[in-house]
């Protein structure tokens, strides 16, 4: 049943209106003023509000606005007199759904009557889609978060179970070298040689597909990670590597304490450096500035290097899995650092990109975001 | 030095009894899971384990457990082998007890070396 409040300070105005609407059959509320109005509409809750522009103390567009903030969705008819069009607009600005003139005209009463009830079945059926939609978009994000879940296990699984027969391969191929070795001719020795360092090569695949679905998975809660300190302590590790070819590793600017997993975030930056120091032109030592900028809504930071640099058509393909632009032999580093650092951004809800002029060097960015964004519960939800 | 070495998989086993007799040791016995091994501890007197942390049944740990809760051996060297390098799986063979880590691929010295010192720690009284 639909309530109908009608505020006129004219008393015929009250009772035309009231035995109209009675006739219609809505639930018929009256007031004399504005004040009374708002408290008759705070108790009761009418649906529709019918109210004269024109009164004495407070006017209509006082009511229109006092309602619109208790009740959003209130339908407000206002009725106004003969060439007060100034009013009229000032009323729909204000959110009033209609108005009619006085002296009031049943027909005209009804076609906004009816329009307001349209609007509200509208609203109200917007609403349960909207609902409807939600939940379906909740079911289909948690079937995917459980596929992605089982996808990650399996990643896991088959890549501890393929370990175990590298392992074999690797240790038969030492001992038939040691053991045999001198009993083949050098082909033979370089043979073996060749299967040695496929198993290697394999297990290194391996040991970045474990990392790799680590990375993407929530090991541990999430904490306060103060970057400052996880990276001095990266570069006391890495700058003795790049002081080895007579380069270095500078810090610029002042680095924040961030949201995210501190083991996961130190990797994206070992990741990076390491890359760095990889990918060095071998005509200069390798100089990497590792820097940070505040940008408001999150933090962007930067590895910047003068190495050989990345062709264009590569430049969104190195975060690629297995992607190596050049085969650089028995290198710590793997194929998989930048892809590992990708998903570990965008697991902390960041982004990662990289610019590059061939031959002179790259610079890789990424984002964290200054609010925590979510997971930092175990398992991931 | 009596060896038990507790590995499922046969290539592995034989790769570890290969470097062993390398550097002299003779009399190593291999079984396949957590309760053969019980049973060998039981009944015969062993110097040195080596475990391979994932078995078929029961894993790796139960055994280290069991090993350091009973009184009879409670101080008995036990080396684990495994595939992981994670730190994590690391820190939790030494919280349960093991004397050392050695992970697979192992290199020949490597295996060596862990076992003569933990041979050598452990034999001299010092344990946990």
């Amino acid at each position: 049943m639909i309530k109908v409040l009608s505020i006129d300070d004219e008393r015929p105005a009250r009772e035309f209106l009231d035995e109209f609407l009675r006739s219609q059959g809505y639930i018929s509320l009256t007031a004399g003023d504005g004040e009374e109005g708002l408290a008759i509409f705070r108790r009761e809750r009418p649906q529709v509000v019918i109210v004269d522009v024109v009164m004495p103390g407070m006017d209509g567009l006082d009511v229109l606005s006092e309602v619109k903030r208790m009740d959003p969705d209130v339908e407000v008819i206002v009725m106004t007199g003969f060439g007060d069009m100034n009013m009229v607009i000032r009323a729909l600005r204000e959110g009033a759904s209609d108005f009619i003139q006085k002296p009031i005209r049943l027909e005209a009463l009804q076609v906004a009557l009816k329009r307001a009830e349209e609007r509200m079945t509208l609203r109200r059926r917007l609403r349960e889609y909207a609902e409807d939609l939600e939940r379906l978009v909740e079911e289909r994000t948690r079937e995917l978060q459980k596929k992605n879940e089982e996808l990650e296990q399996f990643v896991y699984t088959v890549s501890h179970d393929l370990k175990a027969p590298v392992v074999a391969i690797e240790g038969f191929t030492a001992l038939l070298m040691e053991m045999y070795g001198d009993r083949l001719d050098d082909q033979g020795r370089r043979y073996l040689e060749r299967v040695r360092k496929n198993a290697l090569h394999m297990e290194r695949m391996i040991g970045d597909l474990l990392e790799l679905s680590r990375a993407g998975r929530v090991m541990r809660p999430w904490e306060e990670v103060d970057l400052r300190a996880l990276i001095q302590g990266l570069l006391e590790d890495l700058q003795a590597r790049a002081e080895k070819s007579g380069g270095s590793i500078k810090i610029v600017g002042t680095f924040p304490v961030v949201w995210g997993d501190p083991e996961h975030i130190r990797k994206v930056f070992f990741n990076l450096i390491d890359n760095a120091l990889n990918y060095a032109h071998p005509e200069r030592p390798p100089e990497v500035v590792v820097g940070c900028e505040d940008q408001g809504e999150h933090y962007v930071f930067f590895v910047k290097d003068n190495g050989i640099g990345i062709e264009p058509e590569y430049l969104d393909r190195i975060f690629d899995i297995f992607r190596r632009l050049e085969e650089k032999g028995e290198v710590q580093g793997s194929g998989m650092g930048l892809t590992i650092a990708k998903r570990i951004v965008e697991n902390h809800g960041g982004k990662i990109w990289a610019t590059s002029v061939p031959g002179e060097g790259s610079t890789f960015f990424f984002t964290l975001p200054k609010e925590a964004k979510g997971e930092g519960v175990v398992g991931r939800g | 030095m009596r060896v038990l070495l507790v590995e499922d998989n046969p290539d592995h086993a034989e790769l570890v009894k290969v470097a062993l007799e390398r550097v002299g040791v003779s009399s190593i016995s291999v079984v396949r899971d957590v309760t053969s091994a019980q049973e060998v501890l039981e009944e015969q007197d062993v110097d040195l384990v080596l475990l391979d942390l994932k078995l078929p049944k029961m894993d790796g740990f139960s055994l280290l457990s069991w090993v350091r809760r009973r009184s009879k051996c409670s101080g008995l060297p036990v080396v684990v082998l495994t595939t992981s390098v994670h730190p994590k799986d690391m820190e939790r063979a030494y919280a349960e007890g093991a004397s050392g880590y050695v992970v697979k691929p192992m290199r020949f010295g490597e295996l060596v070396r862990t076992i003569h010192q933990v041979v050598r720690l452990w034999s001299t009284g010092r344990h946990q």
